[in-house]
């Protein structure tokens, strides 16, 4: 594709996409008016169905399917990370005794503060997943918070410990069996109202969206600190003398 | 039907949260927190080097999460939090460590191959952006991505 015909076509892709987002946006009610049509009908359902989280309300009853469909393309966008960022055969994976990534030279005050902020962090994130059917929050947002607190312990120098705390292979199952009961309570009693099931939604949600992160970023860590390119033919690699 | 408990929902003609997001002072709040995401994006786009703008990024994601909890959207804010200023940035910074890695030992002038320990990620970082601010002058930091 000339660069030409790559430009008329963002140029037709852009122009539509304004031209729709500027119809859709005409009848919007004014920003900031007393007019909530939407809000009105959404939390009038919430309250006749005993759903005590507006919010939650909508993600997992009135937009089931949405969520259902945000769940999948999570799982869709793990499952390619990992498959992207697998160690190709052709690249090193160096052994851990061939470097040292770790405990790194951090400032002590650094230090401190991440293996204080772990429990603390992990203790939030599952304090949200567990009260999201009651207050802001839910699955996505503690596990999001589940899945980055992990991480503070490469904040604080210690990578061994980070690759101890969370076993990849277990984190991909986990994953898979929490999307994979996700769907099945979802559809289970479809047309009923989700009030009761609240919780056990957030629950496999939070363990969904916690595990795919954190598997996210345990591949993007392999290819940022472990993984080498292949060995030019002369030889200057990562290992030095290792004979494994 | 309805819980037994107060739900905090009044009837429709005035839902809650009317009253708080009206009057001056909530105007101004979101009129600060307007300006300065509007700020703040300009400064991303304005910040040439990648791992600065990786972090001039997660700022910009706290000030959107902030803009969301004064527009009363405290779930969205959370979510917005959690991924503009953690995961986004986090996964940027890796990644250009990555591709930098990469370019320095497929070059083979890299000073960080020989199995010194690359440990210290952050100090590796700024090295390797003097580096290339002396070696390359203007040109795009993360260029090496492509390759």
């Amino acid at each position: 594709m000339t660069p030409r015909a790559r430009v008329a076509l963002f140029a037709f892709g852009a122009a539509g996409t304004a031209a729709l987002y500027t119809a859709g946006t005409l009848d919007l009610p004014g920003f900031g008016g007393a007019w909530h049509p939407y809000a009105d009908r959404a939390v009038r359902q919430a309250v006749a169905h005993g759903t005590p989280n507006a919010v939650a309300s909508v993600t997992f009853d009135q937009r089931a399917f949405d969520t259902l469909g945000e769940e999948i393309i999570l799982l869709a966008a793990a499952v390619a990370a990992v498959v992207l960022l697998r160690v190709l055969r052709r690249e090193d994976e160096d052994t851990d005794g061939s470097h040292r990534h770790g405990p790194a030279d951090v400032p002590d005050a650094l230090r401190l503060v991440g293996h204080l902020l772990l429990p603390l962090t992990l203790t939030v994130g599952v304090y949200v997943v567990a009260h999201g059917h009651q207050s802001p929050g839910g699955g996505f947002q503690g596990g999001v918070i589940l899945g980055t607190a992990v991480h503070l312990l490469y904040l604080a120098g210690d990578y061994p410990a980070l690759r101890r705390l969370r076993p990849l292979p277990v984190f991909e199952a986990a994953e898979a069996v929490a999307a994979a009961a996700f769907v099945v309570l979802a559809l289970a009693a479809t047309g009923w109202a989700a009030t009761g099931r609240v919780p056990a939604l957030n629950g496999a949600v939070g363990v969904e969206v916690g595990c795919a992160l954190t598997l996210l970023l345990g591949r993007f860590f392999e290819q940022a600190l472990l993984v080498r390119p292949p060995a030019p033919p002369g030889g200057r690699t990562g290992r030095t003398g290792e004979a494994p | 039907m309805s819980p037994n408990r107060p739900t905090g929902h009044a009837p429709p003609p005035d839902p809650l949260g009317l009253d708080a997001l009206s009057g001056p002072l909530a105007d101004t709040f979101i009129a600060a927190a307007l300006a300065l995401a509007a700020l703040m994006a300009t400064a991303v786009v304005l910040t040439r080097r990648t791992v600065r703008q990786a972090i001039v990024l997660s700022g910009y994601g706290m000030v959107l999460g902030l803009l969301f909890l004064i527009l009363q959207a405290p779930d969205v804010a959370m979510s917005q939090i959690g991924v503009g200023t953690v995961l986004l940035p986090l996964i940027v910074v890796l990644a250009l460590h990555a591709t930098r890695r990469y370019r320095d030992t497929a070059t083979g002038n890299g000073r960080h191959d020989d199995g010194r320990p690359d440990g210290a990620d952050t100090r590796n970082d700024t090295r390797a952006d003097t580096r290339n601010d002396t070696r390359g002058g203007g040109q795009a930091d993360g260029r090496g991505a492509g390759r």
